[in-house]
């Protein structure tokens, strides 16, 4: 029995009901699981102890229906791969923040916030981390329309007289 | 040297004093030491032993109160512009700008990036566009010298272009 399905069962058994995992697989030492958005932190916290305590990415994605936040993980001995997923609905772009469970999550989840708009419940400090502090909207979502002027400075350039575009 | 200045006689030469005054500021045009991308490492280049700027009289300085000439050389972002800015208004007066690289022309490969400003002359008054990606130092040598052309043509004293 591999790794990733030895801490797979694990998790079923302890947490399986607990966290109402919807959907689960596991394949080449990976193990891929989707979360309730309610249960997201408290899922983080249990998949820390069980190892998984090396934080390889956070990011988040926009789907048609809904935006993802996908948490990838680590075990620092056994090397086994977790992806933990959860969808928010667009109207509600809001998660706990995992800032106290895995530290390193801190930045990402500001730069989540400032791209994608997603805001994380309990963070330290959800200030934008990449963009100016005036910035309006959230590039990275397929809705964002870019204006036609930034602090007096022109956001498009004209083609060349004589040029075709 | 000593012997050559024995060698010839006390000589006086006549001069515009609009014209003395741009020679004398074409052969010692210190550059802001500032970089922004990757045009940043063809200008350390152009400083290098193989182009050598330091024969024109041009030699990077840290601060832009000692610079008279901006080289803006890279990616200019939303975000940096206002920097930008402010480094360009700290440097004293005369002041030259030559905008190095397609990102600074005109946003380059960025062009349709949300955060990338279309082109550094809508923030600065730019003396010298330099085309390329990143521009090789040889260009960047090519540039500082159309601008000491430039520079050579300016009239201060007298305004207007009857003297041009």
């Amino acid at each position: 029995m591999s790794v990733t399905e030895t801490a797979l069962q694990a998790l079923l058994r302890a947490e399986g009901k607990r966290f109402e995992l919807s959907t689960w697989k596991a394949e080449n030492e990976q193990l891929f699981i989707l979360v309730p958005p309610a249960r997201w932190a408290e899922a983080a916290a249990e998949v820390y102890k069980m190892g998984f305590v090396h934080l390889l990415n956070y990011l988040a994605l926009e789907m048609p229906e809904a935006m993802a936040l996908v948490l990838i993980v680590r075990q620092s001995r056994e090397g086994g791969r977790l992806f933990l997923r959860c969808h928010l609905p667009k109207d509600a772009l809001r998660a706990d923040s995992l800032a106290a469970v895995y530290s390193g999550a801190n930045w990402l989840e500001r730069e989540i916030y400032d791209l994608f708009g997603i805001e994380f419940a309990g963070h330290p400090d959800l200030r934008r981390l990449l963009l100016p502090p005036d910035w309006v909207g959230h590039p990275l979502r397929k809705d964002y329309a870019e204006g036609k002027v930034y602090n007096g400075m022109s956001t498009e350039r004209p083609p060349r007289e004589g040029k075709k575009p | 040297m000593d012997n050559l200045l024995n060698r010839l006689p006390d000589n006086i030469l006549f001069a515009k004093v609009d014209e003395l005054l741009a020679w004398s500021k074409i052969s010692s045009n210190w550059y802001l030491l500032f970089a922004t991308a990757c045009c940043g490492i063809e200008l350390m280049q152009t400083g290098g032993p193989r182009t050598d700027l330091d024969r024109f009289g041009m030699i990077p300085r840290a601060t832009p109160r000692h610079a008279d000439v901006m080289i803006v050389a890279g990616t200019i972002t939303y975000k940096m512009a206002s920097r930008v800015k402010l480094l360009y208004d700290q440097m004293p007066d005369p002041k030259y700008v030559i905008s190095m690289g397609s990102c600074a022309n005109c946003g380059g490969l960025f062009q349709l990036s949300y955060s990338v400003l279309k082109g550094i002359d809508q923030l600065l008054p730019v003396d010298v566009y330099l085309p390329g990606c990143p521009p090789r130092p040889e260009a960047l040598l090519g540039a500082l010298l159309k601008l000491q052309e430039k520079i050579k043509r300016e009239r201060i004293l007298v305004q207007g272009e009857a003297l041009r």
